[in-house]
C-alpha cells in the first residue's frame, strides 16, 4: 500500500494509470524484458499536433527508425454499458478520424521539441481500451473500427497487465507480431507517469497547491516569483507534466495562480510576475499549511470528478 | 520666532493627507513632517521615506495663501492631531502659528465671544531631514491629472507597479503581469527627450495615493537618468511634488 496522501490522489486517474502502462512499452530507462523499444519503437505521452482546424492531441505517439507511426488515443468509456453505448462508442472512436490530417511536417515541429526528427514512411491509427471495457462491447467496437480503419488494442487488468491487439493489422510484422501474443506492461509501469493532459484538473490543481505550498515552507519563503512555479512542479519528485510542452505547461499555472489569487485568496500581488502568500503563518506555521491543504481538498474534491 | 500662515481649510487638509498616505504606508514605522519656513515667506512641508520617496509641498505668500515669516525656522513634528484637528474643522480657511514649540491653530469664528483657538505642543520621533533636491531631472511630459489617475488605478488592478518607457519619442506607461494580464497607454512627445529610450519600473500606490490629493488640472512629469520619477503639480500659491526612485527587485 502507499504511504502518502499523494498515491491515493493519482490511483483515481485511470486514464493517467493507463497512459503510463503504455509508456511503459516505449521507456528506456527501465530493464524489463517485454518491451515495444526492444523492436525498435520510441514513445512519447501527450503530444501535440497544430492542425488548421486547431490542435489535435492524441495520447501518445509511437514511431520507429523506419517512419512507421502509431498515434494512439485512450478511449475512456466506463465498463458498465450506458444506455447509449453505440452512440458513445462511435462518437468517441470517430474523433480519431482527424488524425488522418497529421502531417510529417507536424510530427517533425512536435519531435524537434525533443531534439529528434523523422522521415515519416506509415500512419497509424490505435485506440486502447480496457479489457473489461471491450468485453462488454466486443461487437459494436469491431464493427466501428473495422469501419473507420482503426486498429483497437486492450489492456487486460491482471498482476503483471497485458496489452493486445483485439483488432486490426499492423504494416510492421514484427510489432504486429508481438501484439497479437501481447505485451506484459513493466510492473511499476504506473509509476512513469502521474499527470497527463488529460488527467483530472482538480488533481492537478490540488497538487500544485500542495507543492507550491510545501516548497515555499521548507525554503522559508514568502514571496516567489512566475517564473520560479514552473521550476518547483518539474523539479520536485515525481515531476509535474515535465512531458508537456513548457508553454502549454505555464497555462495551467497561470490558472492555478489566478485562482489562488481570487478564488481561493491565498496569494497576493507584490509586484509584475512575483506573488506573495497572503499571512506570513501558511508557510511558517505546519498547522495553517495542513488547515489550508485540507479546506482546499475539500473545495476542489480532487479525484471526484 | 513667530511663523503665521493661513491658507484654505481644504488646502491643508489635502496636503496633510497625501503626507499621510506616504507615512503609515504598509510599514510599521511611524514618520514626521518636516517643515520648513523661509524668510522669503515660502513654506516647505515634506516627508521623506528612506531615500526612495518624498512628498515635498510648497506654499507661497500670494493670493490665496497669506504667509508671514519673522525669523526663517525649520522643525520636524508628528502630525496626527494637527490632521485630525483639521479635519474637524468646518471652516473655510485656517489661521495658524508656530510659536516657540507650539502649533496655534485659530478659527474666525465670529458667533463666540472669544474665537476659538487651540494650541498643540509639537512632537517628534524622528530627527530633521534635509529635502531631496535633484536638479539632472529632464521634464518628458505634462499629462492630464484626471486620466493619468483612471489609466493607473485601472493597472493597479493587474500589478501594483507600472513601468515607464521612453521610446522612439513616445512615453508609455505600461503594466503587466503573467498570469492578471497587460496594459499600456501612450503618450506621444514634442520632442525626444535627452535622456534617451528607457524603462523604469514604479510602485503605483504612492503615485496614485500622491495624485488623488492634489487638485491641478495637470501633472509634469520628469525622469532623471537613473531612474528617479518625479511628478510637479502647481496651483497658485500651492505646489507639490512627489519623487520616487525605480523599483528595484532582488530576483
Amino acid at each position: 500500500m502507499s504511504l502518502s496522501s499523494y498515491y491515493d490522489l493519482s490511483w483515481n486517474d485511470s486514464h493517467t494509470q493507463c497512459l503510463s502502462r503504455l509508456y511503459s512499452l516505449y521507456f528506456d530507462e527501465i530493464f524489463w524484458e517485454d518491451q515495444l523499444l526492444d523492436i525498435g519503437y520510441n514513445g512519447h505521452p501527450d503530444p501535440t499536433y497544430d492542425l488548421d482546424a486547431g490542435v489535435s492531441q492524441p495520447d501518445f505517439i509511437a514511431y520507429n527508425t523506419d517512419g512507421d507511426v502509431q498515434h494512439i488515443s485512450i478511449i475512456d468509456i466506463d465498463a458498465t454499458p450506458p444506455e447509449n453505448e453505440k452512440e458513445l462508442i462511435e462518437s468517441e472512436l470517430s474523433q480519431l478520424e482527424k488524425y488522418e490530417e497529421i502531417s510529417e511536417e507536424m510530427i517533425n515541429k512536435f519531435l524537434s521539441l525533443r531534439n529528434k526528427s523523422l522521415s515519416v514512411n506509415h500512419q497509424e491509427t490505435v485506440a486502447l481500451v480496457t479489457d473489461k471495457t471491450y468485453n462488454n462491447h466486443r461487437d459494436k467496437f469491431k464493427s466501428v473500427v473495422q469501419e473507420l480503419g482503426i486498429i483497437l488494442w486492450s489492456i487486460k487488468e491482471q498482476d503483471t497487465p497485458l496489452i493486445k491487439k483485439v483488432s486490426g493489422e499492423h504494416a510492421s510484422i514484427e510489432l504486429n507480431r508481438m501484439l497479437n501474443s501481447g505485451v506484459n506492461v513493466f510492473p511499476d509501469g504506473d509509476d512513469l507517469l502521474y499527470f497527463s493532459r488529460n488527467t483530472d484538473s482538480s488533481l492537478i490543481e490540488f497538487e500544485f497547491i500542495q507543492r507550491l505550498l510545501t516548497y515555499c515552507s521548507r525554503e522559508t519563503k514568502r514571496e516567489f516569483t512566475f517564473d520560479e512555479v514552473d521550476e518547483i512542479m518539474i523539479r520536485t519528485r515525481p515531476p509535474m507534466l515535465r512531458h508537456i510542452p513548457q508553454n502549454e505547461r505555464i497555462e495551467y499555472w497561470k490558472e492555478y495562480v489566478y485562482r489562488l489569487l481570487n478564488d481561493h485568496q491565498l496569494l497576493e500581488q507584490t509586484g509584475s510576475d512575483r506573488y506573495q502568500w497572503k499571512k506570513k503563518r501558511f508557510t511558517s506555521e505546519p498547522r495553517d499549511r495542513k488547515r489550508i491543504l485540507s479546506k482546499i481538498k475539500d473545495k476542489l474534491r480532487p479525484g471526484e470528478e | 520666532m513667530t511663523v503665521q500662515f493661513e491658507l484654505p481649510r481644504k488646502t491643508l487638509d489635502n496636503i496633510l493627507d497625501g503626507l499621510a498616505t506616504v507615512i503609515t504606508g504598509d510599514s510599521d514605522s511611524t514618520l514626521d513632517l518636516n517643515f520648513v519656513a523661509e524668510e522669503s515667506d515660502v513654506i516647505h512641508i515634506y516627508v521623506k521615506k528612506f531615500n526612495n520617496i518624498q512628498i515635498l509641498h510648497t506654499i507661497r505668500d500670494g493670493g490665496e495663501i497669506k504667509i508671514s515669516v519673522d525669523e526663517p525656522r525649520r522643525s520636524v513634528f508628528s502630525s496626527q492631531i494637527l490632521r485630525d484637528v483639521v479635519k474637524k474643522s468646518k471652516q473655510e480657511r485656517l489661521k495658524l502659528k508656530l510659536v516657540d514649540d507650539n502649533f496655534r491653530i485659530q478659527v474666525g469664528d465670529q458667533w463666540f465671544t472669544q474665537p476659538l483657538e487651540i494650541e498643540l505642543p509639537l512632537y517628534h520621533g524622528s530627527e530633521f531631514q534635509e529635502r531631496i533636491e535633484n536638479d539632472s531631472m529632464e521634464q518628458i511630459a505634462s499629462l492630464n491629472r484626471e486620466h493619468t489617475i483612471e489609466a493607473l488605478s485601472m493597472m493597479s488592478v493587474i500589478s501594483p507597479e507600472f513601468g515607464c518607457e521612453i521610446k522612439e519619442n513616445k512615453l508609455w506607461i505600461r503594466v503587466s503581469d503573467t498570469v492578471n494580464g497587460s496594459g499600456d497607454v501612450m503618450q506621444q512627445l514634442e520632442s525626444p527627450p535627452d535622456i534617451g529610450d528607457s524603462t523604469f519600473e514604479y510602485e503605483t500606490n504612492p503615485v496614485l495615493s500622491y495624485l488623488n490629493t492634489t487638485t491641478s488640472d495637470n501633472i509634469d512629469l520628469y525622469l532623471s537618468t537613473d531612474g528617479a520619477l518625479k511628478l510637479i503639480t502647481e496651483r497658485g500659491d500651492h505646489s507639490s511634488s512627489l519623487m520616487l526612485a525605480r523599483r528595484i527587485v532582488n530576483r
